[in-house]
């Protein structure tokens, strides 16, 4: 294994493995879905990287088909989210839950994350009016300091 | 005769039958019995047509349908056989048929069920003329239950009465009994033949076939004389509870709760007469095996003196027709089993009991159309002791039902008089002829003491029924009539028949020539013989007498006897306790188990069950917590197994 | 099975040069996922390139050729970096310029391994079409700053669990000897092989396309259609709804 190939191919998975990560802990539709164009690219990096180490074409063949499946799917999701939000007003991906079990506990993951490693705090409100599309200021001293939140809230 | 007229024997009724239940209700709506009449009528006619036109006795037809099924060495063909036997069975079935058909218009008019009562009548009648068409053993068995199934339909007509449905379930019980053990007489029978023809039957032929059956006897009879008597006497089972033997008589009277034209043509005429007519077709087969025979003759001997004693006290004239039925089939066999006496006296003994199985069919029909009529008119009352005094009120019922009585007691020169005769002259040869000389001694006083009795009891219904101060239930209304002309020309036309058909082939033999043809029946007739008409009529006419004396001449006579023979009357009065005894011997002890079993079933099984059910749930409960229907849940799971695939082919590598 | 993974380790690693990359990496994405009050961004920050030098320290193999392992070296941490900076972000229209970022860098190393026209195809489809069809929907659905749902993550422990054992596994298998029948096992069922004369590497592309997986093409440019109808439908369905 030369060490192009090797480092290609740790590259990939370390990709892969952040797709992960964003597909299973993030809750907005697009984000997830960003992960996951996040793996098809891990994997077509892989491709490439065999391609070129057994000094052929198919790798990069194959890499044009994920990026032809790539978008198709983005087209397809991007309007199934068009059409999710314009039901419920919102992205996220928990409010979608009617499959599952009804009378499961802990469904709502607002319930779920009480029980995780991290401490639920009360989350500031934010102002409805938000002057000319800029970010308030509330929220970067939220994320930077702990007292924004609680002077707000 | 057309070969295509013989199909139309069967094919008829069963056209009728299933026009009735699938248009009964709607397109058929209200000539429902027409369509009955027609489709037994033809069958009648063509019958009568097969009987006199054709020349069946010498030549026998046989028609193969097609092949049915074929295993191993066993090849069942659907094949119609005409014979003489099969022919006299055949008029007789569709004639009484045809006639109880026209009477059932009348009598059920009016019934919401009607359509269903004419597709059971006339699905019984394909029934029974295929039961006695039928070429092989196997057809025979399938129309056998096929009988026992339109018996079902018909004793349960009302449903909804709750005795109505116990004894069309009994019926149906107590004939599986029999029935088991016919079945199981056929599988011996397979396995003899089978084995005596090396599993080759002769060409045409199958291995069931009655023919071929007759061929192989012979050498069964050599290799295995015991499993031959096994064999006969588990056949013989199969007619005991068809044809309501002792033991297995209790479900005859208890079928009196279907309707009366039922009850006469079914449960009195032709139905019950199946078991007397198949020991009669397998008289080749039973003459190998005299203790068979010894055993079919004691049995009907015990069951005619036993039945003919019940009826001597019963109120429900219904139920005194039925007693006698299971007595006068009791005759039958007895008549049957006396063929042990010899080549020369088989014939004449099987002719003898299918004689009076064709006299019997016509005035047993005739009695209880009879008891039909007086029940119509009576509003549904079918209790002696709540009416009399009805030969004025109804003189056509009266007159036929008398010609009927006087026929069943064996009065010259009715037909029952004729047919009785030969069979107390056959057993007064097997008396004397016989292996057996002391049965058969005890069986004639049997005998002629079970005409005594019948001469009795059925003039007791009689006198007390239409002789006497004219009184009616309540039930019956202010003016009882006559029956309708639907009903009264049935009852006549038997009437008539009941009294000549004896006349007309008893004296001249010709009823005998006739059947000779049959296979294993060719013989001579024996000549009728004045002492023992002598001794039958006597009997007959001192059951009369005493009959008149004892309830007309006497009145108070009876009430006194009763009281005298009080152990004796209460036996009889309560049919000797069989019901009594099966409940407590047979049916008590199974519900028992029926019922342990039902606890084990519900208390221990169901637990057990419902405890491994209980064990995929809780597992499930484990797992539900993951169904939350959270696409990241899922994805998590996935990421999860690809991990644990990834570790698994790092470390196997 | 963990355990069982770390024992048979080859001589060539052991568990420390597995392990403090992604320790590292876990510590630092749990303080920049924490909830929005205890979020900790610099010591985060710090936590996730340390774990990428890490990384590079404990994983990377040189390949002796300076300017290929330098240009390799930081396509490969500018990759990691925007990856890492895409999942910390709580704001999508953020994430998705992060994601664009990755593309690029991405595009960087297919460049690198000969692969001029996907790169190029890459940055048309993603960078090009793609992120600008996400930032359309984004104001679409008039994200107004951000939700609730952007900054709470769902399971982050079980995720970070699942994905540091992922990348444990991967890692370790990707560091396994080769086996020999798949090392030389090279079939040429390529009818189009690159001849060494070949310079113009689209031409090949193009040929091994429309001669290898004709028929891949085919059922591809059908998917696409499909697709397109697909879209259309949904789009029209959910409008009429909306009414």
């Amino acid at each position: 294994m030369t060490p192009q190939l090797y480092n290609s191919l740790l590259i990939g998975a370390v990709l892969f493995v952040l797709g992960t990560l964003g597909f299973l802990t993030r809750r907005n539709l697009i984000v997830m879905f960003l992960s996951a164009e996040l793996m098809l690219q891990a994997v077509a990096l892989n491709l490439i990287a065999f391609g070129r180490a057994h000094g052929n074409y198919h790798g990069q063949s194959f890499t044009i088909f994920v990026l032809t499946v790539a978008a198709c799917e983005a087209a397809i999701a991007l309007v199934l989210f068009l059409a999710l939000y314009q039901r419920f007003n919102s992205l996220d991906v928990s409010v979608w839950h009617e499959l599952g079990e009804s009378d499961v506990e802990d469904v709502e993951p607002e319930l779920l994350a009480e029980k995780e490693f991290f401490q639920v705090e009360e989350f500031p409100t934010y102002p409805t009016l938000s002057p000319a599309g800029r970010e308030p200021a509330l929220s970067k001293s939220s994320a930077g300091t702990k007292k924004g939140g609680a002077k707000r809230g | 005769m057309a070969d295509w007229m013989l199909w139309w024997i069967p094919g008829a009724p069963l056209v009728a039958a299933i026009l009735l239940a699938c248009f009964g209700k709607t397109a058929l709506r209200g000539i429902s019995p027409l369509v009955c009449v027609a489709g037994v009528g033809v069958s009648a006619v063509l019958s009568l047509l097969l009987m006199f036109t054709g020349n069946v006795a010498e030549e026998p037809i046989r028609l193969l349908g097609y092949q049915w099924l074929s295993i191993g060495d066993l090849t069942v063909d659907i094949v119609l056989q005409a014979d003489a036997l099969s022919t006299m069975m055949l008029v007789m079935v569709t004639t009484v048929a045809s006639l109880v058909a026209i009477y059932a218009a009348g009598y059920m008019h009016g019934d919401p069920g009607q359509p269903r009562f004419f597709a059971a009548v006339s699905l019984f009648v394909f029934s029974m003329t295929m039961l006695v068409l039928s070429g092989n053993l196997i057809l025979l068995y399938v129309f056998w239950e096929a009988v026992g199934l339109c018996s079902y339909l018909l004793i349960g007509f009302w449903f909804h009465k709750p005795e109505a449905a116990a004894a069309a379930k009994k019926a149906f019980l107590v004939n599986r009994i029999g029935d088991f053990g016919f079945a199981l007489g056929i599988f011996l029978i397979w396995l003899l033949v089978g084995e005596a023809l090396n599993g080759l039957p002769p060409a045409g032929q199958q291995l069931l076939d009655y023919s071929t059956v007759f061929q192989a006897a012979e050498t069964v009879s050599r290799a295995h004389p015991t499993l031959l008597m096994t064999a006969c006497l588990l056949l013989f089972a199969g007619a005991v509870g068809k044809s309501a033997q002792f033991p297995l008589h209790v479900w005859l009277p208890d079928a009196m709760e279907g309707p009366t034209p039922v009850s006469a043509l079914i449960h009195a005429a032709t139905m019950v007469t199946a078991g007397v007519y198949m020991v009669c077709r397998l008289s080749p087969l039973f003459a190998l095996a005299p203790e068979a025979q010894a055993v079919v003759a004691t049995i009907g001997g015990i069951t005619a003196l036993l039945a003919a004693l019940i009826a001597l006290t019963q109120f429900d004239l219904k139920r005194i027709l039925a007693y006698s039925t299971v007595s006068q089939l009791g005759l039958m066999f007895v008549a049957l089993g006396s063929g042990c006496s010899g080549e020369e006296i088989l014939p004449v003994a099987a002719i003898g009991a299918m004689f009076h199985l064709f006299t019997h069919a016509f005035f047993k029909a005739l009695l209880f159309l009879g008891a039909g009529s007086v029940m119509h008119s009576m509003g549904n009352v079918i209790d002696i002791r709540q009416f009399s005094g009805l030969r004025r009120v109804m003189p056509i019922t009266h007159w036929t039902f008398l010609v009927g009585a006087l026929a069943l007691a064996g009065i010259p020169p009715l037909s029952g008089f004729w047919s009785k005769d030969e069979i107390l002259a056959v057993v007064g040869l097997a008396a004397e002829e016989s292996p057996y000389p002391s049965l058969f001694g005890w069986l004639r006083i049997g005998v002629l003491l079970t005409s005594g009795l019948t001469a009795f009891y059925i003039f007791r219904a009689y006198l007390l029924t239409f002789w006497g101060e004219e009184r009616f239930p309540k039930a019956a209304g202010h003016h009882p009539h006559e029956s309708p002309p639907v009903m009264a020309y049935p009852l006549i036309a038997l009437a008539v028949c009941a009294a000549g058909i004896g006349l007309a082939v008893g004296p001249s033999h010709a009823f005998f020539h006739f059947l000779s043809h049959a296979p294993g029946l060719k013989g001579e007739p024996h000549p009728l013989a004045a002492s023992v008409m002598a001794t039958g009529t006597l009997v007959g006419l001192a059951g009369v007498f005493t009959a008149w004396w004892v309830y007309i001449a006497r009145p108070g006579l009876a009430t006194t006897w009763a009281k005298r023979f009080s152990g004796f009357y209460r036996m009889s009065l309560g049919k000797f306790f069989f019901d009594e005894i099966y409940s407590a011997v047979a049916v008590k002890p199974l519900e028992g188990i029926a019922d342990t079993s039902s606890l084990v079933d519900k208390s221990v099984i169901d637990r057990l069950v419902d405890w491994i059910a209980g064990r995929p749930a809780l597992v499930g409960r484990w797992f539900r917590k993951w169904q939350s229907g959270l696409i990241q849940s899922y994805a998590a799971m996935m990421f999860l197994g690809l991990m644990l695939l990834t570790v698994y082919l790092v470390w196997v590598e | 099975m963990l355990l069982t993974l770390f024992a048979q380790q080859s001589a060539t690693m052991n568990p420390w040069e597995l392990g403090i990359p992604i320790l590292l990496g876990v510590v630092g994405y749990m303080l920049a996922a924490a909830s929005p009050q205890r979020r900790q961004n610099i010591p985060a920050t710090v936590c996730l390139l340390g774990a990428i030098v890490a990384a590079w320290f404990t994983w990377w193999q040189l390949s002796g050729n300076v300017l290929e392992d330098v240009l390799f070296t930081c396509f490969a941490g500018l990759m990691a970096m925007a990856a890492c900076g895409m999942q910390v972000e709580t704001h999508p229209v953020y994430s998705a310029l992060w994601f664009a970022l990755v593309i690029l860098a991405t595009c960087g190393l297919f460049l690198m391994q000969g692969a001029a026209f996907i790169s190029a195809a890459t940055i048309i489809v993603y960078a090009g079409a793609i992120v600008v069809t996400f930032l359309f929907v984004i104001m679409l659905a008039r994200q107004t700053g951000k939700s609730t749902y952007d900054v709470r993550l769902m399971q982050p422990m079980l995720a970070m669990v699942s994905g540091g054992l992922l990348l444990a596994a991967l890692v370790y298998a990707i560091q396994q000897p080769v086996p020999v029948a798949s090392q030389a096992a090279a079939p040429s069922v390529n009818m189009s092989a690159p001849t060494p004369a070949d310079t113009n590497t689209l031409a090949v592309l193009g040929r091994s396309l429309f001669v290898d997986h004709l028929v891949a093409v085919e059922l591809a440019s059908v998917l696409l259609l499909v697709a397109i109808f697909g879209t259309l439908v949904i789009a029209l369905q959910s409008r009429g709804q909306a009414r």
